[in-house]
């Protein structure tokens, strides 16, 4: 074999090293490092995100959008990425309504890797954003929450937070049901973040819808009952309830001064309260209804009974008069509570006496929240019997020296218009298509004792009534006045400038098919419940009587 | 094989051949599968671009080596000082303001849509031309100052090529010249010696340039810098692990999309990795290996002295651009750029390879057969007796000198 033949031999050999070497090589990378660079192709390759599970909506009984969530993304730089934050920023400002002074300064930082530019931009938007390309700017998916009827019910709905979270009203009591639950997503991207393979390990299951109990006509038409009153009586505030008292559904629950659900930064603190459940005050006249209820009940009075009145009554170290000055008079009971005597509702009282009177009180389910589906719902205040004082007895028949809600008040009010059954007031029709079931209601009152009372309280709007001025022609009426002076804490006793004007009513007294309820706090230029709160009881129910198809007399 | 045809070739012929077609038809599919889902992410064009381009270049390179395989020896033989001084005139012409600069490289000469590259040619120029003179003077490798002229030339092209800069290429010329020197004889002394100064030479070189010295300590440990100089090394072998034993199969490759580098071109063997595996690597190597079994065999089945170190020089040309690309990819070598042969896109140097196949077939169908006829009475020298004639007017190439019956 000559040379040459010998050296072909040995360029083969060493080729065939180089390949052999390579080959080993090959496997090395593909087996036992494989897992490791599987795992750094992993890292870069793909991408897993949580996907917000979309909030459910907020519907009014018929189906009106009242609150409801819209994709959106939160927008975020990390500035060292940036190469040139001005330009950015230029490019940024129209689409996030932020100062491009702003934005360059936040994308200029060095003392952090994150901050956000914006949270839950519209998605349009963000799509925009997207295509800018920006380096170093991230979208993350997230949610917007939108309320379509802007000012409808806002204290009532709620408001959710940044994080998707619910804050207050409906959307904190009903959180996690609106919720959902989120899912996870993988996807595959290109080396320049766009995806190439998008999988859900994880659907994410949307929140569900709720169904309210709220009619958004009647609840517009209440609102703007109570704008009118706040634009003629500039109150602390007002808040109306209306509903069926055959069922306690809440048809509306309104609030003055308004909120604008989509821009509740700009309202005071004060307003976005719902005042129907987290404001207490002493009822006034309203409550006489229960003292008369409760008596009558208790067979202690008759309705046709007569009282002879003097001008005055003393209990202990307190007189207490009427808020008209009279002579003496007689009065039956009808009367008494039509009229909304004083010192008669106080005589009815001390026949009761305080322990009958006190049970009474609680029968009807004051001093402990009433139970409806709301946050924060107040309780009000109904002193134990056994701290009465000597006095107390001539305040709180006349529904003084107590505090209440005005829910407390609507579904006590219910039970007399219902025939007689306390249930707590729903607000909640159904949760994604499913009723859920009515509160169970309790039998408080007889039939008949419910019917006297109904028949007294139409006394109201009978001449000679404190609501005799408020008419809706075709339909009886049935309620109560109440104007009650405020306690003032700094002077320790009652302010003679300071009303809660308040009304209590239902109609048709035959069948009452609707209640309504109207709190005034402290209004100014008139303070009785008769001019200030029961002309707008008046105009709620000329609406709604006709709206719920309720057939004239 | 039989030898009732005339057109019956040598079984060396036929691996050649396969091969050179396997890969050509691997090529056509992971050059496809590399640009095409790029080309579309980038919103340019159908994603045929590359496919349609390399099976362009294929044709035009299959036709090439068509023509030399039935006669190339005759023509190349006549034309080889032609051939370097063309490739070194345009080599010159790409350092004016005529060449295309590509990447921060000046390597290219543009003709319209055209680009060549003219450190290709010289590659396959500077080979014949090494293969020529050592077969004309097969003593030269005995005594090194004999030698001087050819690395004059050698160096030249290489410096040029260099400067471009093409590293990868001047590499791939230079181990191509010494596997040539190693089969021509030279004394395994004088190699080493001549080696170690290379060595040296090298090492300065790569050390004085800032980028270079990066690109070496890259190698070493490229995940110490995977974002910057390490970038390409580690997305390739993120590619080749991510791949596994068996592949992601093809056309599912994530790598491709953006993350590396140069995905169709040199580093394509990555995505093969990915896509087809270990399994995939296995037997593109082994195709390389049968090039290198069966160009060596017909190396030494070959009986004139030319005609054995043509085909050892052709086939040391493509084992070593093949190599080199291979280590690079797997991080056994710095990165150098070269494409691997046949699979990679490529234009000149498709075509270029596709030539020296023509020619390796050609010798393997006895091409230089009559090269013995006029070459002087054979001595026990160096090369084995043979050695071809340094007169080349007294050959007489004829067409169908070229052939002989396989046996």
């Amino acid at each position: 074999m000559s040379l040459v033949d010998r050296r072909i031999g040995l360029l083969f050999a060493g080729f065939l090293l180089l390949l052999s070497f390579a080959f080993v090589r090959a496997l090395y990378l593909g087996t036992i490092k494989g897992d490791n660079l599987a795992r750094a192709a992993n890292v870069q390759q793909t991408a897993t995100e949580i996907v917000p599970p979309r909030r459910g909506a907020i519907l009014d009984r018929r189906g009106v959008e009242l609150a409801v969530s819209e994709p959106a993304s939160d927008v975020s730089v990390t500035p060292y990425l940036v190469k040139n934050p001005r330009a950015a920023a230029a490019e940024l400002a129209p689409l996030l309504d932020r100062p491009a002074a702003d934005l360059t300064t936040a994308m200029a930082r060095r003392d952090t890797g994150f901050v956000y530019l914006q949270r839950e931009l519209p998605a349009g938007r963000a799509e925009k954003i997207r295509r800018l390309g920006i380096e170093g700017i991230a979208l993350v998916p997230s949610e917007r929450r939108q309320y379509p009827r802007q000012w409808l019910a806002a204290q009532v709905l709620g408001l959710v937070g940044i994080d998707g979270k619910g804050l207050s009203g409906i959307e904190l009591s009903r959180n996690r049901q609106l919720t959902g639950t989120a899912g996870l997503r993988r996807s595959v991207r290109d080396a320049l973040g766009e995806q190439l393979e998008v999988r859900d390990v994880e659907r994410a299951r949307p929140g569900k819808d709720l169904t309210l109990t709220l009619d958004a006509q009647i609840q517009d038409r209440v609102e703007a009952v109570l704008h009118d009153v706040g634009a003629k009586f500039s109150p602390r505030g007002a808040s109306a309830v209306v509903l069926d008292p055959r069922t306690n559904e809440v048809l509306a629950m309104a609030n003055w001064p308004q909120v604008d659900a989509n821009a509740p930064e700009g309202a005071p603190e004060a307003a976005q309260r719902n005042l129907a459940t987290n404001f207490t005050y002493e009822p006034g006249s309203t409550f006489k209804a229960f003292t008369v209820a409760g008596a009558l009940q208790d067979r202690t009075v008759e309705p046709e009974d007569q009282f002879t009145l003097a001008p005055t009554i003393q209990v202990a170290d307190r007189v207490i008069g009427e808020s008209h000055v009279r002579g003496t008079v007689t009065l039956t009971t009808k009367e008494i509570l039509a009229q909304s005597s004083n010192v008669g509702a106080v005589t009815i009282g001390s026949k009761m006496g305080a322990r009958r009177f006190d049970a009474w009180t609680r029968r009807f389910g004051f001093g402990r929240p009433t139970g409806v589906d709301l946050p924060g719902e107040e309780r009000g205040l109904s002193l134990p019997v056994e701290k009465y004082s000597g006095s107390t007895m001539g305040n709180l028949p006349i529904g003084q020296g107590q505090l209440v809600t005005q829910m407390q008040m609507s579904t006590a009010y219910a039970a007399l218009a219902n025939g007689g059954v306390l249930r707590p007031a729903s607000i909640v029709k159904a949760v994604a298509g499913t009723p859920v079931p009515p509160p169970k209601g309790r039998r408080v009152l007889s039939e008949k004792t419910a019917r006297d009372v109904r028949g007294m309280l139409a006394g109201v709007f009978a001449p000679g009534g404190t609501a005799a001025e408020v008419t809706v022609p075709g339909y009886s009426l049935a309620g109560k006045t109440g104007t009650a002076n405020k306690f003032d804490t700094k002077l320790g006793e009652y302010s003679t400038a300071r009303y809660v004007a308040s009304f209590v009513g239902f109609a048709p007294v035959e069948d009452p098919r609707l209640l309504i309820s109207v709190m005034v706090d402290e209004p100014k230029g008139q303070i009785s419940g008769a001019k200030v709160a029961a002309p707008a009881f008046g105009k709620i129910a000329a609406f709604a009587l006709p709206y719920e198809k309720i057939s004239p007399r | 094989m039989a030898s009732a045809s005339p057109r019956a070739q040598p079984l060396e012929y036929n691996i050649v051949l396969t091969a050179v077609l396997c890969l050509l038809a691997a090529g056509t599919v992971m050059v496809y599968s590399a640009s095409s889902s790029r080309l579309l992410l980038a919103g340019e064009g159908n994603g045929s671009t590359f496919l349609v381009k390399y099976v362009a270049y294929g044709s035009v390179g299959l036709v090439v080596m068509h023509l030399l395989a039935r006669r190339g020896i005759e023509i190349v033989l006549r034309h080889t000082t032609g051939l370097l001084a063309g490739a070194f005139f345009l080599l010159v012409l790409v350092k004016t303001p005529l060449g295309v600069e590509i990447n921060g490289a000046q390597r290219w000469l543009g003709l319209g849509p055209l680009q060549f590259q003219p450190s290709e040619l010289m590659k396959l120029s500077l080979v014949l031309y090494a293969v020529k003179i050592l077969a004309t003077k097969p003593r030269m490798v005995m005594a090194p100052r004999l030698l001087v002229p050819l690395g004059l030339v050698a160096g030249g092209a290489c410096g040029l090529i260099a400067s471009q800069p093409d590293l990868g290429t001047a590499l791939v010329i230079c181990f191509t010249l010494i596997a040539l020197l190693v089969v021509a004889g030279i004394p395994i002394r004088h190699l080493a010696v001549g080696l170690v100064g290379v060595g040296l030479l090298v090492a300065l070189f790569a050390v004085i340039e800032p980028y270079r010295r990066a690109r070496l300590t890259s190698f070493i440990n490229p995940w110490a810098d995977a974002g910057g100089d390490g970038f390409q090394s580690v997305q390739g072998q993120i590619a080749l692990g991510s791949g596994g034993l068996f592949g992601r199969g093809v056309g599912a490759s994530v790598q491709k999309a953006f993350f590396l580098p140069e995905a169709h071109t040199d580093f394509i063997l990555a995505i093969i990795g990915e896509e087809l595996g270990v399994l995939g690597i296995t037997v593109l190597l082994f195709l390389y290996g049968l090039i290198a079994y069966a160009g060596l065999r017909i190396a030494k089945a070959a009986t004139s002295a030319y005609a054995k170190l043509l085909a050892a020089g052709l086939t040391a040309m493509v084992l070593c651009q093949a190599s080199i690309n291979v280590f690079t990819v797997l991080g056994l070598a710095p990165l150098t750029g070269v494409p691997l042969p046949f699979v990679s896109y490529g234009s000149t140097n498709l075509i270029v390879l596709l030539g020296a196949m023509g020619l390796l077939l050609n010798v393997a169908s006895g091409g230089a057969a009559e090269l013995r006829l006029v070459a002087t009475p054979s001595r026990p020298d160096a090369l084995g007796g043979d050695r071809s004639g340094g007169d080349r007017g007294a050959r007489r190439p004829g067409a169908d000198g070229g052939r002989r019956a396989a046996g």
